[in-house]
């Protein structure tokens, strides 16, 4: 990748420079690059981080203070908007316009942790409510300066060991041992076919399927089956050879912050599991795409390339054997799309973020077409330990079923203690927010359930509340109600798992398992939102729509106009313009609706889009119907 | 299949992998850009129409890619370029292989009842269509295709002619057939089974609107039916060995699924982007559409364009957009006025990105891109400024390509011109034009809209004349009502009949004079029409087979009147030979650049040159000359056609058995060449052996010749011909003996133009003692007046006159400029008036400079150094002596 023609980095570099990307400097920037002058608005346009006008439309410059407001699931839970109008009423009393302050909702800005979370020229100031927010925006107008801004460092750890990082406690030197390791077992990329498996022999594919890892970004698939593909795919002959190692370190989805504590905290640890990954597949080079908003992540992980480079286990000429692999972070220009591994790529590739019409598939045809390993940071970071322990010892890391849940679980007694070991194995980091006590990134034995995830380790709901409901995978996945009615499970799930009787099952009660979710025909993600006790669920899945339309890329047709129609019946039924009978009415082409985005979208986020409102018809019927109600016939 | 899969929700950044994701083995494909080889390599994919109900066919991995006018896209090597078959492709096959089916029982009916008029049939399109043309350029799979569009041009009309009763025992036999007949020729008539909005066959497809989603499965190890958990697009989709598809015709659960989603597609379509003043076709302004009860959509179909969203939801029966979706108003701020030329109404935008592809990749120009994200994604032109502003040269292409008029055409072309003869001019519409003329039905009513101006229907009496042999007419005229004569002087030499289609093109096409006068006999009509418009029916997939089907009778006619092969043969026998072979012969179409045949290569075929120029190169062993070129009408490689037989073997130079080509043949521009092919020819003599021994007599003859002829090439034309000297007919020549570099030439011209721009540059190539200087050649085939989507290039109207002309309306898009290999025209400097950003500007030999003399730069010369003479006139100039060859109206080698 060459930054000097890239357009992405230029436009980065005119945004800093300027504040907006003037018009005159795009043109000359197309006449420099000898590219058509749509291109770079194509790009600049699809990513909300570029500003391609000044303050107020047309004046010159950027505002004096430009304040981006988080409004999704935990900000939105914990009053963004309050801060929003507080604000707006702020500058209208002061008389400031819009040359002076600028106020805006942006997605997701990955501090769920500390909500509502804001940027001010593109500093978090994080957990203020509207009078704190106030009195920082004069401060910043009085001193002509910012104040202090939250840093993510500063953030209190409610989890001082993680077991993902086999170094804790000792020196950096100690660092890379896995890498050493390897290469020292395989000094060249040669390796061994098992001509019955047709398969490489490589110890670490082989502890990566022993270990069982699942892919972390959400849907998991195993990581080995990915690596091994890789390694197997084609790239080329001779100059033409390359492969690529992609880092995702987008996190854009609303309630997800663990790659963030991961980056700042063992940067080393991803860094070394992506270094393992380009000398398995004998890549050519690594990049770490993470979102722009992650300052302190890209500083963090670049200082952990720069002291590798130093201790030479990365870049050229590794540890002196004729094996090379530079690293690099790529600074994504943002939004929830670039989550959407395609896309990403896409956007690393100068074009719009837009999802690829698949087959075929990335780890053939990747990044400029070369076969390309792109995983979940979370993913790389528990190779280190996988290949330094064995596939084995992550494997066995599951919860423990001997020590029985600290409440009662209505699993079926038919689940033997075998199977279950069989089901859940290995850690996970989970990323909780909303009405818990302490919300943050907590490394837990996969088959906890939320029971325990909430009171064992978040320290309970917040201010005591009653929980009443948790959107398990962000907005995609919908929300859960506390208790499932069985009706509304799939039956061998059902069989398998429930009391015979038991006509409901306690959400707090499922284990978090990825495939154990999924076989209840529920989704599972990497964050979580648990809503207390007088939550307004309708309002909460207009928020995830309207999520979803604002990051949906409009490249095609069911996800641009699905999302939009989605967010205008709710809103017009919150607003009270949809009457129970016209709703009864509607409901079988509101039906095809989600059928028809789920079949024919192009990439996931149109196929989950809806999930917000379909699960608030499957397991709040009676708080939309409350509306409805009102709203009459 | 089992669709269970589909239930689970899956979180979209680490999506599950697709189901062709990998092959059979288990191992993730490598997708790679489609070869060659590909052609032959057939997979088998499955149709299911319902439950009981399957249809398999064989498609060849890859099928050629073709341009924007269907016609095959060609490599440096004359190779067509591959591309990876897609489900849509595949399910085209799947058609005609039904129809194929359905056409052989058919016949086995006919058969079984002792029918004689079915026997018949089958001898009749057997002969006609199912000789496969040109294998070479089409996988076999594509001649079924062939023959099938051949049934649908002509089967229905046979209808009547088949009902009629001949034989036959079984006396219900004359009703049934009736209705097998009537079944038969509706099934010719369904439209794709698939329906697109974003794909044309000619652009990459983007899958962006999802409409022809289909259902996909594939049998797994296991030997279970696996489906996709996703419906896949099939304009984008490859095609796999073992796919199974269900597409929305099918009558089972997943078409039934397919179904619905593509309607409730349609639906979120309409209610954005299908306004009450949305236009619409002409052509399907039978129905009115209902958006919501009660409510009809916009004046009932009498507006304009062809609104394919609207054919869509009339095609699947969506009236209206339902109770649950909301629709989005049209706002007057989402229409770009600012153009003069286009309107951009972003209401009616479906994001297809079909124009963005014309844009960028049919045309080079690059304006269009996508702007914004998500619901406020949009075209935008440049960066996303008002058309007007941005650098569009308005050529149209996107308006052509826009399925929902989103960008339609504001002020038609200007009707400032032409119009040769004094017959009355009928004013037609182009929505007329559509219904009244065939050759038109299937064209972009935009475009035709746009070009109004460029046609007239001219009504003629007995004995009127339609042009003069001689002219330079920059038209064609598409033959409606009558006969017509073609005279030679006085002399009369041949009619035409209406069903001839097509007269005078060559005219229009080559720009060369009007070989011959036209002249009505009886009461007829025509239409004229203007050379854009010539192009565009040219591009047009209906238009262009019944095109090609004249243009092959004309080859062949004229190969035979004037081929010294065919000298011995009688007038009777010429018109059975050419009538044997017209479906047997194929047109190429040959770009700038490629080989036809090549030197030392078996000859196995004869070329008639239809369109363009052909360079004839010899290959010596250290170098290759040039030595002679080929204009249209002129043929090369007769011998061939008769190297099989011993007689002419034994008389071959070489006398190793193969007539070897003795030159390499290659196209100097767009060259459309009549290809005879031996073996074809060969059966022609076996079915009339009369004519085999006045064929022989004649090839030993030329054969003789050929001998005598080699020596006289060694004439050094390498230059002359690849610095496109040959092609001048009015060049700017300056003795650089005589010249004293005193520019008064170049003052002269700039002071005779009122516009004040000059139009020449003393620069250029020497030859000898002369300086080629840079200005109009007017060339004998100008390049410049390709492809003006305006029709504002032409050479002048004026009888006898030369020069390039070029119109007021030019809209300045520079691809004159651009396509001018010598670098003659220029383009004015913007004058910032509008959204015409410049004009074109070339020598037009001082014709509008009144009163001036001739060209004023050689008037003004005093040293009379400046001379204009034709390529011919200034190789004798420079050489003392004319080249033998290349000076020939109508060349003709033996190559």
């Amino acid at each position: 990748m060459n930054l000097a023609s890239s357009i992405v980095h230029n436009l980065r570099v005119l945004q800093s420079r300027h504040g907006y990307l003037p018009r005159k400097e795009l043109v000359d920037l197309a006449d420099l690059l000898g590219t058509p002058l749509h291109r770079l608005q194509e790009v600049a346009s699809c990513f909300p981080h570029f500003r391609l006008e000044g303050a107020g439309g047309a004046p010159n410059t950027p505002p004096q203070l430009h304040v981006e407001i988080c409004k999704d699931m935990a900000c939105h839970l914990r009053g963004a908007d309050k801060n929003y109008d507080a604000l707006h009423a702020w500058a209208e009393a002061q008389g400031k316009t819009a040359k002076d302050i600028e106020v805006h909702y942006v997605s997701c800005l990955g501090r769920c942790d500390r909500a509502p979370a804001m940027r001010f020229n593109e500093h978090c100031y994080l957990g203020r409510g509207p009078e704190e927010t106030c009195e920082l925006v004069s401060e910043t107008f009085a001193k002509g300066h910012l104040p202090p801004c939250d840093w993510d460092a500063t953030l209190p750890r409610h989890q001082k060991s993680w077991k993902i990082d086999i170094y804790e406690g000792k020196t950096p030197d100690k660092r890379y041992r896995a890498v050493r390791e390897f290469l020292r077992a395989y000094p060249s990329a040669d390796y061994a076919m098992d001509e019955e498996k047709k398969q490489y022999q490589v110890s670490l594919i082989q502890d990566l399927e022993a270990a069982a890892l699942l892919g972390m970004g959400g849907a998991g698939a195993p990581a080995f089956k990915k690596w091994s593909d890789v390694l197997h795919a084609d790239g080329g002959e001779g100059d033409d050879y390359a492969k690529y190692i992609v880092c995702n370190a987008d996190e854009s989805e609303p309630a997800t912050f663990k790659d963030r504590e991961l980056l700042i905290r063992t940067p080393h640890i991803v860094l070394e599991g992506i270094i393992l990954a380009g000398l398995l597949v004998n890549a050519k080079r690594g990049y770490v795409y993470i979102r722009h908003e992650y300052e302190e992540a890209i500083d963090s992980m670049r200082r952990a390339i720069r002291e590798a480079e130093a201790m030479r286990v990365c870049g050229e000429r590794i540890l002196g054997y004729y094996r090379s692999f530079p690293v690099e972070v790529f600074v994504s220009p943002g939004g929830y799309i670039c989550g959407e591994q395609t896309a990403l790529l896409e956007a690393m590739e100068d074009r719009r973020a837009e999802p690829r019409n698949r087959p075929p598939e990335i780890p053939t045809n990747g990044l400029y077409n070369k076969p390309t390993l792109l995983s979940n940071v979370e993913t790389f970071a528990w190779v280190p330990a996988i290949f330094d322990r064995g596939g084995l010892w992550y494997r066995n890391q599951g919860r423990d079923p001997a020590t029985p849940a600290p409440s009662p679980v209505n699993l079926a007694a038919t689940v033997t203690l075998d199977s279950v070991r069989q089901r859940f194995g290995g850690f996970r980091l989970f990323s909780i927010s909303g009405d818990v006590a302490k919300p943050g990134v907590y490394e837990v034995p996969i088959g906890i359930t939320l029971r325990e995830l909430i009171w064992e380790y978040c320290g309970g709901m917040r201010h005591g509340r009653a929980f009443k409901a948790v959107a398990p995978s962000g907005p995609s996945g919908g929300f859960l109600p506390a208790r499932i009615p069985t009706k509304l499970l799939p039956d061998r799930f059902v069989k398998e798992n429930v009391l015979p009787g038991d006509d409901e099952v306690d959400v707090l009660d499922i284990p978090l398992d990825l495939n154990h979710y999924r076989s209840g025909g529920l989704m599972l993600g990497a964050g979580l939102v648990v809503y207390a006790d007088g939550t307004d669920m309708v309002d909460q899945a207009l928020n995830s729509l309207d999520f979803y339309r604002r990051e949906s890329c409009g490249k095609c047709v069911p996800c641009r106009l699905g999302s939009q129609q989605l967010v205008q019946l709710t809103a017009e039924i919150i607003e009270g313009n949809v009457g129970a009978g016209r709703f009864l009415h509607l409901e079988p082409e509101l039906q095809q609706l989600f059928r028809t985005m789920e079949m024919t979208a192009i990439c996931g986020l149109g196929a989950v889009a809806f999930q917000p409102l379909s699960t608030l018809l499957k397991y709040f019927r009676p708080e939309l119907e409350a509306y409805l109600k009102r709203n009459g016939g | 299949m089992s669709t269970d899969s589909a239930k689970t929700p899956l979180p979209f950044d680490d999506e599950e992998e697709t189901l062709f994701a990998r092959d059979v083995s288990g191992r993730l494909i490598r997708v790679r850009d489609a070869e060659r080889r590909d052609y032959d390599q057939l997979v088998s994919v499955t149709f299911h129409l319902g439950a009981n109900d399957s249809l398999s066919v064989k498609v060849p991995k890859a099928v050629p890619t073709t341009d924007s006018q269907g016609v095959p896209l060609r490599d440096k090597d004359g190779s067509t370029v591959p591309r990876a078959t897609t489900i849509y492709d595949a399910s085209g096959q799947f058609i005609s292989d039904r129809l194929m089916n359905e056409y052989k029982s058919l016949i086995e009916l006919f058969k079984v009842n002792q029918d004689g008029r079915g026997q018949n049939l089958v001898l009749k399109y057997r002969e006609k269509y199912e000789k496969p043309k040109d294998r070479d350029l089409l996988p076999e799979q594509m001649v079924t295709r062939e023959f099938i569009d051949g049934l649908r041009r002509d089967f229905r009309s046979e209808i009547p002619w088949l009902a009629m009763n001949v034989g036959g025992t079984d006396p219900e036999w004359p009703q049934k057939k009736v209705a097998l007949l009537e079944r038969f020729a509706d099934m010719l008539d369904e439209p794709h089974p698939i329906p697109v909005l974003c794909h044309q066959d000619h652009m990459n497809p983007v899958a962006v609107c999802r409409v022809c989603a289909v259902a996909v499965a594939r049998v797994d190890r296991t030997g279970k039916m696996k489906a996709a958990r996703k419906l896949v697009p099939a304009c984008q989709h490859r095609v796999e060995q073992g796919m199974h598809v269900h597409f929305p015709v099918s009558e089972t659960r997943e078409g039934k699924d397919c179904l619905s989603s593509i309607r409730m597609l349609l639906m979120m379509l309409m209610a954005r982007n299908l306004h009450d003043d949305a236009p619409h076709d002409p052509l399907r302004s039978t129905r009115t559409l209902v958006m919501k009860p009660g409510q009809p959509i916009g004046p009932p179909m009498t507006g304009v364009y062809r609104n394919e969203l609207a054919a869509l939801a009339r095609r699947f029966g969506v009236g209206n957009i339902g109770s649950l979706l909301t629709k989005t108003p049209s706002r007057p701020e989402r229409r770009d006025n600012s153009s003069q030329v286009i309107l951009v109404d972003h209401n009616n935008c479906i994001l297809c990105n079909r124009c963005v592809r014309a844009c960028n990749e049919v045309k080079p120009f690059k304006i269009i891109g996508r702007t914004g994200k998500g619901t406020r994604a949009a075209i935008g032109f440049d960066l996303n400024q008002p058309m007007a502003d941005s650098n569009c040269v308005s050529c149209g292409e996107c308006m052509v390509s826009c399925p929902t008029g989103a960008l339609t055409f504001k002020t038609p072309v200007a009707r400032e011109f032409w119009l040769e003869g004094a017959a009355p001019e009928v004013n037609v519409s182009a929505g007329e034009l559509m219904r009244t003329n065939p050759l038109f039905r299937d064209m972009s009513y935009s475009y035709l809209k746009w070009n109004e101006g460029s046609w007239s229907r001219r009504v003629l009496k007995d004995g009127e004349i339609l042009c003069q042999q001689g002219d330079y007419g920059a038209t064609a005229f598409i033959l409606e009502k009558g006969k017509f004569e073609l005279l030679v002087g006085d002399k009369i030499v041949g009619t035409r009949p209406a069903e001839d289609l097509i007269l005078g093109e060559m005219a229009c096409i080559n720009n060369q004079p009007r070989s011959a006068t036209i002249r009505a006999r009886g009461p007829s009509q025509v239409l004229e029409i203007r050379r854009n418009i010539l192009y565009n029916l040219q591009r047009n997939r209906i238009a262009r087979e019944l095109l090609d089907q004249v243009y092959r009778r004309r080859a062949l006619e004229s190969l035979f009147r004037k081929g010294k092969l065919f000298q011995g043969l009688t007038e009777e026998q010429n018109r059975f030979c050419s009538e044997f072979l017209r479906d047997r012969v194929d047109m190429l179409h040959v770009s700038e650049g490629e080989t036809i045949c090549r030197q030392g290569e078996e000859g196995d075929a004869c070329y008639v040159v239809r369109v363009g120029h052909v360079k004839v190169i010899r290959e010596h062993e250290q170098h290759s000359v040039v030595v002679d070129y080929l204009r249209p009408g002129a043929y090369f490689g007769e011998i061939s056609l008769l190297s099989d037989l011993p007689e002419v073997r034994k008389r071959l130079p070489k006398g190793v058995g193969v007539y070897q080509r003795t030159a390499t043949c290659v196209a100097l521009d767009n060259v459309e060449v009549c290809r005879i092919r031996r073996k074809d020819f060969l059966d022609l003599i076996t079915k009339k052996p009369e004519i085999r021994q006045p064929l022989i007599d004649h090839a030993v003859g030329i054969l003789s010749t050929d001998i005598v002829r080699m020596r006289a090439y060694d004439v050094p034309l390498k230059d002359f011909v690849d610095q496109g000297i040959y092609q001048g007919q009015k060049l700017l020549v300056l003795d650089l003996e005589s010249c004293t570099r005193c520019d008064e030439c170049t003052k002269a011209c700039v002071h005779s133009h009122e516009d004040g721009h000059n139009r020449l540059t003393r620069e250029g190539l020497r030859f000898g003692n002369f300086l080629v200087a840079t200005s109009c050649r007017s060339c004998h085939d100008p390049k410049c007046l390709v492809g003006c989507p305006v029709d504002a290039i032409h050479r002048s109207s004026e009888t006898g006159s030369l020069a390039i002309r070029i119109d007021n309306h030019c809209i300045g898009c520079g691809l004159c400029s651009h396509n001018c290999p010598f670098g003659n025209i220029k383009m004015s400097d913007p004058d910032g008036n509008g959204p015409i950003k410049a004009k074109a500007v070339t020598c037009d030999l001082c014709e509008s400079v009144s009163g001036a003399p001739g060209p004023m730069c050689v008037h003004a010369c005093p040293h009379d150094a400046a001379h204009r003479p034709s390529a011919d006139q200034f190789w004798q100039m420079v050489y003392g002596r004319g080249i033998e060859s290349a000076a020939q109206a109508e060349p003709t080698v033996e190559v």
